[in-house]
């Protein structure tokens, strides 16, 4: 089982010539269930185009895409079932909350796709559950009145109280203050594991992604160039550069101590511990 | 000068509570210098920010520019020219249908001659680097470029401050980075003010004054050195240190000491090669 993305093109009808070579083009990819897919590239590379196709809010103009054993072609006509298996977090979710209660707009999807009372409750309880909302403190709270992380938090319950198999995540934490980011990151990758979500998470930040991506994906023009772990993705760093993105932290420091003669190894994205060991062992060594 | 004195702020919440967001605020903001405030979200960030050019008077307590005061009379109009005001979304605040009509609209709205308008229009989009820009729509910009344009209009108005909330939330790196350069260059070059709010701990350390609010409170205010070491603090208030000094953290766990607080890669590297 998994996700199978068999060549798939989407070009957008635009007039305006300069617009008109976006889309995305001949994209294959195979992704296992359970895994987390961490999607690179800069602004307008096709990250979202390609992320649209994933819950059929786009249809491929060609090509076909394989969900389990849903398929998903320019011809595919009942898409209210793939809605209800890959959920998608879009850049400030909260934006689209609109009930007056968290409880209804968290229960507004389980109740479309014709839940019982019972069974909705039970999934608003353990949406919010999942986030780590007090069901009683703020079922009956108005998510105007929330903070904007306890708001994001609301429309992400939204998603998942849906129960999908396939979670979109699209910079789930812009706008966020740092720790709020941090809590919500971990509690986003937490849930994926208790719920066996496979999980795509679209970010600029390449820390968070290097950190939570089993596998990466970087796009370009619509197209993927590169691919593979975060050791193997961030040890690129002209190619990246090249293509307007980012390195994490570690590489870029580790690459700045290598152009001073201080290191000589590889140069490689790790997190803050080990680097602190990598630069810890250069200076013993040189001590000895 | 902006003399921020005794500034309390509270609003009404739907069942009636009073909640108060901002409590006490005493801040000097020096002419010229480059000020970032930073708190987690529903500190008072915002509400402190829309203060500064009167869009909020004061409930109570006292706020000066250039020594007048901000109340609710003929001379917000005059702040409003002095203090310029940058948000969030660039895609809330484009009027104009071309960068170019999006300037000159700010001009027109205080009276600026059309024989002038022309230069400022050009002036501002050169400072901001969006000269080649000028006839395209806004809609066909980057969020990188959105931010700079709006920048751009606000500089063509000629203040004397420039309060930036959140400017860079929305952009991508490179954005972020296009965007911060412009504000830097800006303040050095025509030593215009600079108050920038902002969530990214890294856009802060090149500030002369960083400000930490919690709770609607200035709990921190100081040089970025001096602030970023009271480490305990930042953590229990939903911040954190700039990555450099994380990693300088993570090496004094581990018996490496760098010495004074680092902030920034540069910084960092030096100081090894120096120990090495």
């Amino acid at each position: 089982m998994g996700i199978i993305l068999d060549k798939i093109s989407y070009k957008y009808d635009i007039e305006d010539k300069e617009l008109s070579s976006f889309g995305i083009f001949d994209i294959s990819l195979q992704v296992e269930s359970g895994k987390a897919i961490g999607i690179i590239g800069h602004t307008g590379s096709g990250k979202s185009t390609l992320m649209q196709h994933l819950n059929a809010l786009l249809l491929p103009q060609k090509g076909q895409i394989k969900i389990d054993d849903y398929i998903i072609n320019n011809k595919s006509k009942n898409l209210k079932d793939i809605r209800k298996k890959v959920g998608m977090v879009f850049q400030y979710p909260e934006d689209q909350l609109f009930e007056e209660t968290v409880f209804k707009d968290i229960a507004f999807g389980p109740k479309n796709i014709g839940l019982k009372e019972q069974e909705i409750e039970a999934a608003v309880k353990r949406a919010m559950a999942d986030l780590e909302l007090d069901y009683e403190e703020y079922k009956d709270r108005s998510p105007y009145e929330l903070s904007g992380g306890q708001k994001r938090k609301v429309a992400i319950a939204t998603v998942i109280a849906m129960d999908p198999d396939v979670l979109v995540l699209d910079e789930p934490t812009a706008g966020l203050d740092p720790k709020s980011k941090k809590d919500l990151l971990a509690l986003l990758f937490k849930i994926k594991e208790t719920r066996k979500l496979t999980v795509f998470f679209v970010s600029h930040n390449m820390d968070d992604i290097y950190l939570f991506s089993e596998y990466i994906y970087v796009m370009s023009q619509g197209k993927i160039v590169m691919e593979g772990s975060g050791l193997e993705v961030f040890s690129k760093t002209t190619e990246l550069r090249e293509l307007g993105l980012g390195v994490p932290f570690s590489v870029e420091v580790l690459e700045d101590l290598k152009k001073q003669g201080l290191y000589r190894g590889e140069i490689k994205a790790i997190d803050l511990k080990e680097l602190a060991e990598v630069i810890f062992n250069l200076l013993g060594d040189k001590n000895d | 000068m902006i003399k921020i004195s005794n500034l309390n702020h509270r609003y009404m919440k739907s069942n009636g509570k009073g909640v108060i967001t901002l409590e006490d605020i005493n801040l000097n903001i020096e002419k010229g210098s480059f000020v970032s405030i930073i708190g987690h979200n529903g500190s008072g960030k915002s509400t402190f920010a829309k203060h500064l050019n009167g869009l909020i008077v004061p409930q109570s307590g006292k706020i000066e520019v250039d020594g007048i005061q901000i109340k609710n009379d003929d001379n917000i109009w005059k702040i409003r020219n002095m203090v310029g005001m940058v948000f969030q979304n660039p895609d809330n605040q484009f009027i104009g249908g071309t960068i170019e009509e999006d300037i000159a609209f700010g001009l027109e709205n205080i009276g600026v001659p059309g024989n002038e308008m022309e230069d400022r229009i050009q002036d501002a989009a050169l400072k901001v680097g969006m000269e080649e820009y000028l006839k395209r729509p806004p809609h066909k910009l980057s969020g990188g470029q959105k931010q700079r344009s709006a920048i751009g209009a606000v500089l063509a108005m000629q203040p004397e401050y420039i309060v930036l909330d959140e400017p860079t939330s929305m952009l991508d790196p490179k954005g972020r980075q296009e965007v911060i350069e412009v504000l830097r260059k800006r303040n050095k070059e025509d030593k215009i003010t600079i108050i920038l709010i902002t969530h990214y701990m890294d856009e802060v350390v090149y500030s002369d004054k960083v400000v930490v609010m919690d709770k609607g409170r200035i709990v921190i205010s100081g040089q970025p050195k001096e602030v970023f070491k009271q480490k305990e603090m930042l953590l229990k208030i939903g911040l954190e240190l700039p990555k450099a000094a994380l990693l300088q953290d993570h090496l004094k766990k581990i018996g490496v000491e760098l010495g004074d607080c680092l902030l920034t890669k540069e910084e960092l590297v030096r100081k090894i090669w120096e120990l090495y």
